[in-house]
């Protein structure tokens, strides 16, 4: 009779986020570590798509072992819908850094802009997943400052995420214009020459650029002398990535890594090393990290309290984490349904909030309850359930199953049902 | 037939069409088989207005049709191949085309595919030579105006395609010590590649020799000429009884292909095809786990062929590096936009080389032009090919287009019934 809400990195994420210092010593010691040990570059591919339309064609497994054999160091990972995303890291949390498209589906790159219901769609799933960029979006010109990109805009603020923008640089300024303090990389380097993406990195320190579907910074595998000046002048500022924008490209990766290798080849090998996964690796996995570790926000312990402070709210404490829930109607009559408002708030240094369980039982009878509620999410930590029922009258037990960091913890409340 | 009401809208309609006509002619510069009428000559054949609607087609519009012609060509020679032009290497090239004991099973010859009565395809979705091959066999004809071969283009002259499906262990499966035991055994080709290729050639000479021989004779083949080429050759020449003779639905479909639907950039002047690589949105898996690159993986292809443009075998003597034929291999660059390119494809002749596309996953025309019609832009690339958009076409546009591409090929049926040929001046 319990229902059941988890995230689906559960299993790996915290864990490594408790277990690992730092990102790149969690990969170290996985399968990109064998190909470091053979001796080829490690790559970090920081544009890899992994779309609805992919799934049948390249099996999540197939993917990763894709990503293997092409000595990916890590990948960041976005797709049309998020689902993709997750499967992969589901597959290889070692591996794959999921960022957040504003796209449910194919075909959304050019509407989504003046679509209200993405904020939405970014709100739910930044509440049911932890992720280190908002992106890959297309998003060009004065479309930058339409509401609803402002709106990603600010959400990426708010949980410190990267935005990953595939626009043009008037589209990149209005970007900072929004939020000063984001840090942005620039998706194909706006396909801009070395010279203007060298004005926008020198204009803007909180930019990176990745070279993704780019061969004009190498043409014939040989090193472009513009583009050779641009990345000695800003040595931590570029990265590469394959963009597997249809399901046929996942197979590009492999094929995409090697080439990278063979350019860079071409610069010193601190040089080389820091395009091929240093700058990526120190842009992302710190705010990966983050992420993975998120503490309750300011914001968020307000709403906490707030929610505490409501009619009728009752307080429930564990080890880690305080629950706060209150149901609607109130008090709870026989027979009749009722919902279950629960507010979660992880005390500090505890791990995030995996996923929530609420179950209902009468210990005296040795029974619960004879329906399944729906359990809904309603914002970061909390949860509606709608559809209980009380069917006999007596001592109710409502408890709620916390999971964090691959535990759950038990916090339950007494009822006196008439 | 249409008529317009009014003497002197006629007048002007003839007027503005023989002044768009003047125009498209002087754009018209390829060299021609059959020549251009001169600018007096079509003065002389101004059209009259209750023939063909004399606003039918804009200036820029005729221009564009005009462009796909004259046809035929002109022969052309291929200076990498010393059989070209060669009679007798023509005609041994004929011979072997259709020999089955150049192959490995000693069953297959490359009529075996190349079917002269399908248009030199098999008809199937995907070749099956030795063993299962994973692309659609192409057409033949008009293969000298081709700059790259095959859909990934893996070789860069007619011989050396024609060379590598008879050493292919999928496709005839032979190699150059049976090649030249054949030819060795036969003493009338060996009078002909002998004074061509020097005395006493190596096996690897004479497997050379044949592919040479074969590509002399395919290099003759020729698309004959259709009812569109007699309509492009009557705007050029002003004559609006022929251009009246040629379908409505035709012409109608015909100015989608040169307006909206700007196909003409691509399957570009009288060949239809400008010979390099797109990405048209069409899925290349070839089985789960397994996909087909496409022009990536013939640009590497080439490369490493030993019998490319930059290896001893061509025969291309004394151009300047930046007037030889070598000089496209020696400059192609790998994308990787190449991965999932495929090479554009003539449209001359579609009626006999069904079904479409790179993997023949498009049993009709009308299969194709949908596909044009509803294009997925999400599987192209955001940046990529911007000239591709859904065309979005009313069934009835579909038709007229089909109707179009249908008198491309030499058809006594259909929209070609009513379509006579004009001698051309």
């Amino acid at each position: 009779m319990a229902i059941r809400v988890t995230r689906s990195h559960r299993s790996h994420g915290l864990a490594c986020a408790s277990l690992c210092g730092a990102l790149a010593s969690s990969l170290a010691a996985g399968p990109a570590g064998a190909q470091e040990a053979a001796g080829a570059l490690p790559v970090f591919d920081a544009h890899v798509h992994y779309s609805h339309d992919a799934w049948e064609v390249a099996p999540t497994a197939e993917v990763i072992a894709l990503m293997r054999k092409a000595g990916l160091r890590s990948a960041l990972v976005s797709s049309s819908d998020d689902e993709g995303t997750q499967r992969l890291f589901a597959a290889a949390p070692d591996l794959v850094v999921p960022s957040l498209r504003p796209y449910r589906r194919r075909g959304e790159i050019s509407t989504w802009v003046r679509d209200p219901t993405i904020v939405a769609h970014l709100e739910e799933r930044l509440r049911r997943h932890r992720y280190a960029a908002i992106g890959e979006f297309h998003l060009y010109g004065a479309d930058a400052d339409l509401p609803v990109p402002r709106q990603l805009v600010q959400l990426a603020k708010q949980h410190r995420l990267i935005l990953h923008a595939h626009s043009d640089a008037d589209a990149v300024e209005r970007l900072f214009g929004q939020d000063p303090d984001a840090r942005v990389l620039w998706a194909h380097a706006g396909f801009e020459r070395p010279e203007r993406v060298g004005e926008m990195l020198r204009r803007h320190p909180r930019l990176w650029a990745d070279l993704a579907f780019r061969t004009d910074h190498a043409p014939g595998g040989q090193l472009d002398p513009a583009w050779r000046a641009a990345f000695e002048a800003f040595p931590d500022r570029f990265m590469v990535g394959t963009d597997t924008f249809t399901p046929e490209r996942l197979y590009y990766i492999p094929e995409h890594a090697s080439w990278t290798r063979g350019w860079l080849s071409g610069l010193p090998a601190p040089l080389a090393e820091k395009i091929a996964w240093r700058n990526a690796e120190a842009l992302i996995a710190p705010v990966w990290q983050a992420s993975r570790e998120r503490r309750l926000s300011g914001t968020e312990a307000a709403r906490c309290v707030q929610a505490a402070r409501a009619p009728g709210a009752t307080r429930l404490e564990a080890q880690q984490v305080v629950l706060i829930y209150r149901t609607q109607p109130q008090p709870i009559r026989v027979g009749e349904r009722f919902s279950v408002q629960a507010a979660l708030c992880p005390r500090a240094g505890a791990a995030a909030v995996e996923g929530l369980a609420i179950d209902a039982t009468m210990p005296e009878h040795r029974h619960g309850m004879n329906y399944v509620p729906v359990l809904r999410a309603d914002g970061a930590d909390a949860w509606i359930a709608d559809g209980l029922l009380f069917h006999m009258p007596g001592r109710w037990r409502l408890s709620f199953d916390v999971r964090m960091a691959g535990r759950s913890e038990r916090l339950a409340a007494e009822l006196d049902v008439r | 037939m249409r008529a317009t009401p009014g003497a002197s809208r006629r007048a002007n309609g003839a007027l503005a069409l023989a002044a768009a006509l003047a125009i498209a002619a002087a754009l018209a510069t390829a060299p021609a088989a059959n020549a251009e009428p001169s600018t007096a000559a079509r003065a002389a054949n101004e059209f009259r207005a209750d023939e063909f609607r004399a606003d039918e087609f804009g200036v820029d519009e005729i221009a564009r049709i005009v462009s796909h012609g004259p046809w035929p060509p002109p022969p052309v020679r291929d200076p990498s191949n010393r059989a070209s032009g060669d009679a007798a290497a023509i005609a041994l090239g004929q011979r072997l085309f259709s020999d089955p004991a150049i192959s490995a099973s000693g069953s297959i010859s490359c009529a075996s595919c190349h079917d002269p009565r399908r248009g030199f395809t098999d008809g199937k979705a995907r070749a099956t030579g030795l063993a299962a091959h994973d692309r659609n066999t192409q057409g033949l004809l008009d293969a000298a105006d081709w700059r790259w071969f095959g859909w990934d283009g893996g070789a860069d002259t007619l011989w050396a395609a024609t060379l590598r499906p008879l050493l292919s262990p999928q496709e005839m499966g032979s190699d150059a010590a049976r090649i030249a035991a054949r030819l060795r055994r036969d003493a009338a080709a060996m009078r002909v590649i002998e004074p061509l290729f020097g005395p006493e050639p190596d096996d690897e000479a004479l497997a050379v020799a044949a592919a040479k021989s074969i590509a002399a004779w395919v290099e003759t083949l020729r698309s004959p000429r259709t009812a569109f080429d007699a309509f492009r050759d009557a705007l050029a020449r002003g004559d609006a009884v022929q251009a009246a003779r040629y379908p409505v639905a035709a012409r109608r479909g015909l100015k989608l292909f040169v307006g909206p639907g700007n196909c003409g950039a691509c399957h570009v002047g009288p060949s239809f095809s400008n010979s390099e690589f797109h990405d048209v949105g069409r899925p290349f898996v070839l089985a789960p786990g397994r996909v087909d690159p496409g022009r990536h993986a013939g640009i590497r292809r080439v490369q490493a062929d030993r019998y490319n443009l930059l290896g001893r075998f061509n025969d291309e003597r004394g151009a300047a590096p930046e007037r030889s034929r070598a000089l496209q291999t020696r400059t192609v660059v790998l994308q990787h936009r190449n991965w999932g390119e495929w090479r554009t494809p003539t449209l001359r002749g579609l009626r006999d080389t069904a079904p479409y596309m790179h993997d023949g996953s498009l049993p009709t025309l009308r299969d194709v032009v949908r596909h044009y019609s509803e294009l997925d832009l999400d599987r192209l690339h955001a940046d990529g090919e911007s000239l591709l958009r859904p065309l979005k076409l009313s069934s009835s546009e579909i038709e007229d287009l089909v109707a179009f591409l249908e008198t491309l090929s030499p058809s006594p049926r259909g929209t070609m019934a009513g379509a006579k040929e004009a001698p051309t001046r």
